[in-house]
């Protein structure tokens, strides 16, 4: 690739400078996600006759804690946007467009969903060895891989494949949509991409009601060989699939073209 | 180094051109003063020059490429301070080690000189600076880039009175044959025996584009007991008499920007003929 593309020493300096420039802050919100972690288990915990957590809790409130946190995290991308001295500063930063995007992508949503489950994981042992102090009931480590360990039915396991591509797009779009946002949008921008997305659901919606009861295209028999039209399971989470990795390629591209375009 | 042609700006598609076939040309070795009024429009067009806004017609080219591609090879060789900056909270010292990097002539040498020259205390944290020592470590920075091309907005407000001389002493001590500074200011008095070259803008265009050596050479700037006198281009009254600019008659004189500038923006169409 051409240096004025994508060069992977000027890909390094950005990443030093970043972590040069946010220690800091990303010391205290790693102590800030821990410390709030810790109190919520052991409230939960408490309020459960100090019963030692099991794997289906920590199965809840890992996807709930990477979740919350995660989207407020990937919700503020492009932190130098928020102000224009330091747009400034970002956009004459001599690196590429794309290795500035490719960085935001990697340090919001890459790293991100490697370092919550890890550090979830870290203080969930924490505190319920720290609680096993105070009762009699031992606590029982908990592996990831007992969070995967659940029955499926039996009319999605013919569609394996699909579904699970169609729930890893549907999560990645759920942390691509704020990500985005934060490239559009300079203040309060996890606010308004919720906003922008409800009123885009309720459009998308009313359209589909309208299409579907008032035009009448519910009462239209299609043709069962149709590829776009699912008629069976596989066929749906095939559609899903597709259509929730397409949104995260617009998206994504979307965010792309404002960090390229960005005035100050 | 830089070639403005035909350059038109609007901030919307409703508003009149903030510019209209705007034309410069400045080459690398000089400094330059971008001078006018408040409002007059110094701030976007040194912001279209190096691409932080996007030209509605005509274009800029900085040593062959356009400004607004952002691309790397360019911006490695453009340094821009702002009037207003952002500074993240760190040492002097992690902030080099975080930013020097990412360009190539980077002269720590320099820089510790500057830092020394500015008298500024390198332990402290950037953010417990006051603005005026944040500026002078920004600009001794700016200056230990070795771009090409260094734009300063505004660099001496905030600036006390003995470091407003020190800027102008590690500005003309530092460069390179190959660089160019772009300095704009409405504080004319404090880029005075520096710039070289003087670009006037006034409603949206440039009211004067010329050497400093070359007004000079044209024009005499003197003081006098009286304003009259059918020689007299210009004329404003000051403590024990009036300052007068004069067509030159014998060799150079030192230019007064300060008159000068009230001369073109207040004076009459003769006073423009000499300048354009």
């Amino acid at each position: 690739m051409s240096s004025n593309i994508f060069n992977g020493k000027r890909f390094l300096l950005l990443c030093r400078q970043h972590f040069i420039h946010s220690n800091k802050m990303l010391l205290f919100s790693a102590v800030a996600y821990i410390g709030v972690i810790f109190i919520i288990l052991s409230l939960v915990q408490m309020s459960n006759d100090r019963v030692p957590h099991d794997a289906e809790i920590f199965r809840e409130l890992l996807l709930t804690f990477v979740a919350i946190f995660g989207i407020l995290y990937v919700g503020y991308s492009f932190p130098s946007f928020r102000s224009k001295e330091a747009t400034i500063n970002y956009l004459m930063l001599p690196g590429s467009v794309l290795e500035k995007f490719l960085f935001e992508l990697i340090i919001r949503i890459g790293l991100m969903l490697i370092l919550l489950p890890i550090l979830f994981w870290i203080t969930f042992h924490l505190q319920g060895y720290f609680f096993s102090l105070f009762t009699t009931e031992t606590f029982q480590p908990v592996g990831f891989q007992q969070t995967m360990d659940f029955e499926m039915p039996s009319e999605i396991k013919e569609a394996m494949f699909w579904f699970y591509t169609f729930i890893v797009s549907l999560v990645a779009l759920g942390f691509v949509l704020p990500f985005t946002g934060g490239a559009m949008f300079s203040k309060q921008p996890l606010v308004k991409t919720l906003f922008s997305v409800a009123i885009i659901i309720i459009a998308y919606a009313g359209f589909t009601y309208i299409a579907v009861e008032k035009l009448g295209v519910g009462r239209y028999n299609v043709n069962d060989s149709m590829w776009l039209i699912p008629t069976d399971n596989k066929g749906i989470f095939r559609f899903l699939a597709f259509a929730a990795i397409i949104a995260n390629v617009t998206m994504l591209f979307v965010a792309y073209r404002k960090l390229k375009e960005k005035e100050v | 180094m830089i070639s403005i042609k035909n350059l038109g700006f609007s901030y919307t598609k409703k508003q009149q051109p903030l510019f209209h076939q705007l034309d410069c040309e400045l080459q690398a070795g000089s400094i330059a003063g971008l001078l006018g009024k408040n409002g007059a429009g110094k701030t976007t067009l040194l912001k279209l020059m190096i691409g932080l806004l996007f030209p509605t017609e005509g274009q800029v080219s900085i040593m062959g490429h356009q400004p607004a591609k952002r691309e790397p090879s360019l911006l490695q060789d453009i340094y821009f301070l702002p009037e207003e900056f952002y500074i993240p909270g760190i040492s002097m010292a992690k902030y080099v080690k975080a930013n020097a990097g990412f360009y190539p002539r980077f002269d720590q040498d320099l820089l510790k000189r500057l830092i020394s020259d500015f008298e500024l205390p390198e332990t402290k944290s950037l953010q417990k600076l006051s603005y005026g020592q944040k500026k002078k470590f920004l600009i001794s920075f700016a200056l230990s880039t070795k771009c090409r091309l260094l734009v300063l907005d505004e660099p001496t407000n905030g600036l006390d009175i003995p470091s407003k001389g020190i800027f102008r002493k590690v500005l003309a001590g530092s460069l390179d044959e190959d660089q160019l500074v772009i300095i704009s200011t409405h504080q004319v008095r404090d880029v005075e025996n520096l710039i070289d070259r003087v670009l006037m803008l006034e409603n949206g265009r440039f009211i004067m584009q010329k050497d400093l050596f070359d007004i000079s050479s044209q024009l005499n700037f003197s003081t006098a007991s009286s304003a009259e006198g059918e020689n007299v281009l210009y004329s404003e009254m000051v403590p024990g008499g009036y300052r007068v600019i004069t067509p030159q008659t014998n060799g150079n004189s030192n230019v007064d920007i300060e008159l000068l500038f009230n001369a073109i923006s207040h004076g009459t169409e003769k006073m423009k003929a000499y300048v354009q």
